[in-house]
């Protein structure tokens, strides 16, 4: 069990406490919702997507639940679960390859426009980030090329 | 065969629930389901986008891929011009790590000696499955004049 403290985050695990239960709190239709899909599997993130839930609204709920006694956080992010600096440099370089100086310029960008950063970049995030750095590639040949090189690399945080 | 020889990750990711190829005829070439899937149903599911592609392919719209909610899920299919990929997906913000994976092992799959014998035997058969096979001219005077 992982005492709570701080920020609700996306891949956060909750489960429902032995100590209480939620029938003796006065919950809304959406906490109930939201109760209901705790099954010590699913993030915050994708119950929030399953109840199609804005981050504030998902967030605001989990504290309230929290604040209750209601939850207990079963497992949440840690540094297993962030991607290196050094995946960085071999990204770097692969699209330095394809795209010449401006590469690190762009890398920067996308990072930028997904609100990361290089020192804590959440590994179920990859996908994505190659993707959108695939796009900033015109050819068609080089976009495969660039998947086929990193997906090695990336391959090896997904699926570890 | 193919699924696990050539995408065997796509099994590895926690979300997904079943894979099925289908050839240009409908014919499925191979496919992986969690115990607790029906094939059944992604059969079905996968007839139903055959027809959704054919008929988008008769409108001359080039559409690669739909995503649908489907269930407690999400049914991502993707068109190659031999192949349908449908995947069941519980989260949907799996569905870029389906895509870069085939994007990734589709050029192998499709250069295999496995895939290239499946391809001879149906060979100089035409993707729009629906028109050639159902539609009689009335139905593709509706299908013309459907405005997509």
């Amino acid at each position: 069990m992982i005492e709570l403290s701080g920020k609700i985050e996306n891949n956060m695990i909750f489960v429902l406490s032995n100590e209480r239960s939620p029938e003796d709190a006065d919950l809304l239709h959406l906490e109930w919702a939201v109760v209901s899909q705790l099954d010590g599997q699913k993030t915050v993130g994708q119950i929030a997507e399953n109840l199609a839930l804005s981050r504030t609204e998902i967030e605001e709920i989990f504290r309230k639940l929290s604040s209750q006694n209601l939850l207990v956080l079963v497992n949440r992010s840690g540094r297993d679960s962030l991607v290196s600096p050094e995946f960085f440099k071999i990204l770097n370089h692969e699209m330095t390859l394809l795209l010449g100086p401006v590469a690190g310029i762009i890398l920067e960008d996308v990072l930028e426009m997904m609100r990361m950063n290089r020192d804590n970049f959440e590994v179920q995030n990859l996908p994505v980030l190659i993707e959108l750095l695939t796009n900033q590639i015109d050819d068609p040949v080089k976009q495969v090329e660039f998947q086929k090189n990193i997906y090695n690399r990336v391959r090896v945080y997904l699926f570890k | 065969m193919i699924i696990k020889e050539f995408l065997k990750d796509l099994t590895q990711i926690r979300n997904v629930e079943a894979i099925s190829i289908y050839g240009i005829d409908n014919i499925l070439i191979d496919s992986w389901t969690l115990p607790s899937i029906n094939i059944k149903t992604v059969t079905d599911i996968s007839f139903h986008y055959f027809q959704i592609f054919s008929v988008l392919d008769s409108k001359g719209q080039n559409f690669k891929e739909i995503v649908i909610s489907h269930e407690n899920g999400h049914i991502y299919a993707r068109i190659l011009p031999d192949l349908l990929f449908i995947v069941l997906v519980k989260s949907i913000a799996d569905i870029t790590l389906i895509r870069l994976i085939i994007n990734v092992k589709i050029t192998d799959l499709l250069n295999s000696r496995t895939f290239q014998k499946i391809r001879k035997n149906h060979s100089g058969k035409h993707l729009n499955f629906l028109d050639r096979k159902f539609l009689d001219d009335s139905e593709r005077e509706y299908i013309k004049n459907l405005e997509i």
